[in-house]
């Protein structure tokens, strides 16, 4: 693009950097929160608590609260509660084709959470953006890519930046500040931005590049695979649907705890269970190191409850990295103290994001000033100011009016977890349009200062809408005091830029925009 | 600090249409041509490797990743928008003539 290689990497920072920016800080901020997935849908699902309740009792309670919803289940799919979820996943496919899921007290298996996506909205938009499958997980694969792009090419643009990593000039004109914060964000953590960004192209690897395994398959399987919309292992729909037996599953569950250990179960799909042939398939948990393979499950005949033998497949090297990378990504190994530091790093690539956009605009500004003249800005210009203030501060703030509604909105909705979600997209098209209606400084600062407002009110929200806070503190829930103590230390840290943005524009003349 | 690079072509000054022509054919290369030649990679990769078929199959596509991101950094290195196209579409070619000639022992 330029005479030299380090101008055109340069050049390439600057512009795959902001237009991919918008969209990598919406992936940052969701996929940070999504670390603690399990614990956000604890505070959303306060109806639902630990229990006592042996494992297998869980089980047998929601296997038979499905079959009285559904007795001709298709398929179930039950997650049992760990001891950082105290509710128990009911899915089940009905007859006529639906999918329909539940989440439970372990107990009873009757009182049901509120209707809330909870920690599953932060999760599916980080790789599916709220888009219809697969165009989302399709866009973040190719986010990663770029991002990987992005992080070769600063290395290379912010060259200085283990000189630069010593130095922080606070308040310095120019946008000297910024780029020094952009350089320790980026420094301090740029390992896990590439292993992050590697890796989140290995969880969709057969998606994304199914061409090796493709390329390996003699023609004939490959026709019929491309015919089966890639799909494999589905069950042939059976013409006689003659209803088979069902074994029970509580001798199938005892039979895996022994052969895993107590607590160890996690999950059971059971499949093709409208035809014979069914399955019964129980998963262990995978938190028990950092890879994500090597822990088979055991499968059981659904209507005679007999183990199918299973050969464990031979593992490679190669097989087994691809499984500890994978794992790297998910951190389902992480403990309490791992999973902060996690955080942290998702944080600090928040702000890297957030502050290389706001550099592009701060060292445009003078020649923008000096062309158009002072306080003046072109529409170009004026453009991408005004989508950084909707993305920057009007994703987190959007994002808290998720936590808003899942309090405010009535209990017996319709629909109530699609509402909270429309809620989140509704107050961030306002905030797509506040930055056209009001001053490029002043739509800054209300939005940071709204996004802090709503999220250092949501204790007093929740206070105000419901027993659990109460009880939460009387029980010394740490995991839900915990939830509303980081959410408000997020709001302080927004109440402070809105500060700092207003300092640091004082005295700066109106700006204005002039549409060429 | 260095000036920015892009200060050349700079807002308010015509950008000439050559210069736009040549961005958005390289944002094409990096894109389609990129993923075509990661997809040859992985695809050529998974054949010729001897290794048993699920290890030659990860080793492939982890091997190709890298790849991608090496195609996007060659488009705009390349000193004109056609050297860009054709340093991915002549290996491309090759690739794809080696994946073919490895493909027929498939049956």
């Amino acid at each position: 693009m330029k005479k030299t290689i380090r101008g055109s990497l340069t050049w390439l920072h600057t512009w795959c950097g902001l237009l991919l920016g918008w969209l990598l800080y919406a992936i940052f901020v969701t996929g940070t929160a999504s670390y603690y997935k399990h614990e956000i849908t604890q505070w959303a699902h306060p109806e639902l608590r630990f229990t006592a309740a042996s494992r297998i009792d869980a089980l047998e309670q929601g296997y038979r609260e499905v079959l009285r919803a559904e007795p001709d289940a298709a398929s179930i799919y039950i997650v049992l509660p760990d001891d950082r979820s105290p509710g128990l996943f009911l899915g089940w496919e009905t007859p006529e084709g639906a999918y329909l899921t539940r989440t439970v007290d372990a107990c009873t298996a009757k009182v049901q959470a509120r209707d809330s996506r909870a920690g599953e909205f932060f999760y599916r938009f980080h790789f599916e953006l709220q888009l219809p499958y697969p165009w989302g997980r399709w866009i973040a694969c190719f986010a990663a890519v770029f991002m990987l792009v992005a992080l070769i090419t600063g290395i290379v643009a912010h060259r200085r930046f283990f000189k630069d990593f010593f130095t922080f000039r606070p308040g310095k004109p120019g946008g000297r500040s910024w780029l020094d914060f952009h350089n320790l964000a980026g420094v301090i953590a740029l390992p896990f931005y590439l292993m992050i960004s590697y890796t989140a192209l290995i969880l969709f690897l057969d998606m994304f590049m199914p061409w090796a395994r493709l390329a390996v398959e003699p023609p004939a399987v490959q026709t019929a695979q491309m015919e089966a919309g890639g799909r494999t292992g589905d069950s042939a729909v059976s013409t006689a649907p003659a209803k088979p037996e069902r074994a029970e599953w509580r001798p199938m569950a005892e039979q895996a705890e022994k052969a895993w250990g107590p607590g160890r179960l996690r999950s059971v799909y059971a499949a093709g269970l409208a035809a014979p042939g069914g399955t019964v398939s129980f998963s262990p948990a995978n938190d028990d190191g950092i890879s994500v393979g090597a822990r088979a499950g055991m499968t059981f005949d659904a209507a005679t409850g007999v183990l199918i033998p299973g050969e464990a497949p031979a593992r490679g090297i190669v097989t087994r990295l691809h499984d500890v990378l994978y794992g790297l990504h998910m951190i389902h190994f992480a403990g309490a103290f791992l999973r902060s530091i996690f955080f942290f790093l998702g944080l600090l690539g928040t702000a890297l994001v957030a502050t290389g956009l706001v550099l592009w605009t701060v060292k445009r500004r003078p020649r923008q000033e000096a062309l158009h003249g002072p306080g003046r800005l072109g529409f170009g210009h004026a453009l991408v100011e005004r989508l950084n203030i909707a993305v920057i501060a009007g994703f987190p703030a959007s994002l808290a009016t998720f936590f808003w509604a899942n309090r405010l909105l009535p209990l017996g909705l319709e629909n109530r977890g699609d509402r909270e979600v429309t809620i989140v997209f509704i107050a961030w098209g306002i905030a797509a349009i506040h930055p056209w209606v009001r001053s490029i400084p002043r739509a800054w600062k209300e939005q940071l200062w709204t996004g802090g407002a709503l999220l250092c009110l949501l204790p007093l929200v929740d206070a105000v809408t419901g027993p659990y806070l109460g009880r939460a503190l009387l029980e010394g829930n740490r995991t839900y005091l915990g939830f509303l103590v980081v959410v408000f230390g997020l709001g302080l840290m927004l109440g402070y830029a809105a500060h700092r943005m207003g300092r640091a524009r004082r005295g700066g003349k109106p700006v204005t925009v002039e549409t060429a | 600090m260095t000036p920015s690079p892009s200060s050349r072509v700079g807002a308010g000054r015509r950008i000439p249409w050559r210069y736009r022509l040549s961005v958005a054919s390289r944002v094409v290369a990096a894109l389609a041509g990129g993923y075509l030649l990661t997809s040859l990679t992985a695809a050529l990769l998974a054949l010729a490797l001897p290794l048993p078929r699920e290890e030659a199959v990860r080793t492939a596509a982890l091997v190709s990743f890298l790849i991608y991101p090496a195609a996007v950094l060659w488009v705009f290195i390349a000193s004109s928008a056609r050297r860009a196209w054709l340093g991915l579409l002549v290996p491309a070619l090759v690739m794809s003539l080696a994946v073919w000639w490895l493909r027929r022992g498939l049956g």
